[in-house]
């Protein structure tokens, strides 16, 4: 069964749910790898493509709950409810009054077997997963990063799987001070260094609560006086691009370059 | 561990229960908070106003990763909100395989409290709003 007879398959037990739960206003389902099927006349609209995108977004950052199982937004006018069933996401946006139990019932129901059926029919990989990316050529391992992260992606920004680390922020500023230069503690760069059999660290990037990122090189702290304190001492500029104040606590990864 | 002025990091005495507050939170949605986390089952909470912001949760370690959860849900509640009119945003209610996160804006504060799946967010919906 190609993907077209997929499309087709999933769009029509889309709509015998609609007309099942006649609450449902819009409807679609969103892969893992980012395809959207829905009713021709939502497929391609603005909106369907700006929730997917929201999602996408959202699903990556429950994996601190253990991944998006369900989700419920529960709106003055209407509900929005996502369910995971195998690999996709069934995105169902309704009236207020509509009874979500009951339609979770019915998609909990349908929409694994549905898929059951799909897998059962198509001869080999089901082309909804995603496929596992193998590299064609062979890409240049950094040296330092081969034995924490062997499977890494080198192709990616060599970001590798050190910890990272989470420290409270110190802002500063001056005419001497370089904006785009943090200060951590020694102690702080030992420890990646070690991790990277000694590789030197001479950039981080800093992740804030709201989810904003900055990279920027780094150095130890000067000021023997704020040594061990868990601080890093981020530039005034650096700080309002992260919007985060001093006190607040933000998330620290070393970059290893690739030569 | 060392006291600093507000606006830093103060860590509560518990060391698994750290608690992390910059600027002045309303101190009626924070009484209500820590009754809320009083019930069995709550891991925490992040109450974020415009200028203030308050975490307490039980696993330091989680702190930034259910921030940058609490941030994402609400931000994503209003966006599909906003996609398909569906007006105002009452909840939001995020369920995964180990936790769930019950995110909503009262006034001007954004609050989410983590919890185990086994909790009734609908009480804890209640005592917020």
């Amino acid at each position: 069964m190609n993907e077209e007879a997929y499309n087709v398959a999933l769009k029509t037990t889309l709509e015998e749910i609609k007309n099942v739960c006649q609450d449902i206003r819009w409807a679609f389902i969103l892969t893992k790898n980012g395809a959207i099927y829905a009713e021709d006349d939502q497929a391609n609209n603005a909106a369907t493509e700006k929730a997917a995108n929201s999602l996408q977004t959202l699903v990556e950052k429950a994996s601190a709950v253990g991944g998006l199982d369900n989700l419920l937004i529960d709106g003055k006018d209407g509900n929005i409810c996502v369910s995971c069933i195998d690999d996709m996401y069934l995105v169902t946006a309704t009236s207020k009054n509509a009874d979500i139990a009951y339609l979770r019932n019915i998609t909990g129901v349908i929409f694994p077997t549905v898929l059951k059926l799909l897998d059962n029919i198509v001869a080999g990989p089901t082309p909804l997963k995603p496929e596992p990316s193998h590299p064609k050529e062979k890409v240049k391992v950094p040296e330092l990063d081969s034995e924490e992260t062997p499977e890494e992606p080198v192709s990616a920004p060599s970001v590798p799987s050190v910890p990272s680390q989470q420290l409270i922020v110190d802002k500063f500023s001056g005419l001497m001070v370089k904006a785009d230069t943090v200060q951590v503690d020694q102690d702080v760069l030992d420890r990646w260094a070690a991790l990277l059999n000694g590789k030197d660290i001479g950039e981080v990037v800093i992740e804030s609560f709201a989810g904003k990122t900055v990279q920027c090189k780094v150095k130890k702290i000067g000021d023997s006086k704020l040594e061990g304190r868990g601080l890093i001492r981020i530039p005034e500029k650096a700080c309002q691009s992260l919007e985060v104040r001093k006190g607040e606590l933000v998330r620290v990864k070393p970059v290893i370059s690739e030569d | 561990m060392p006291k600093r002025k507000v606006q830093e990091v103060e860590f509560a005495e518990e060391i698994d229960a750290p608690r992390v507050e910059a600027g002045n939170p309303a101190p009626d949605m924070r009484s209500r908070l820590e009754h809320v986390k009083s019930r069995d089952g709550v891991i925490g909470y992040i109450l974020r106003a415009s200028t203030s912001a308050s975490v307490d949760v039980k696993d330091p370690s989680k702190i930034i990763d259910y921030a940058i959860l609490s941030a994402a849900a609400l931000e994503s509640g209003e966006s599909l909100s906003r996609g398909f009119s569906l007006g105002k945003v009452n909840s939001i209610l995020l369920e995964g395989k180990d936790a769930k996160i019950l995110s909503m804006t009262v006034g001007e504060q954004k609050i989410s409290v983590f919890m185990e799946k086994s909790v009734n967010h609908s009480l804890i919906y209640k005592d917020l709003k």
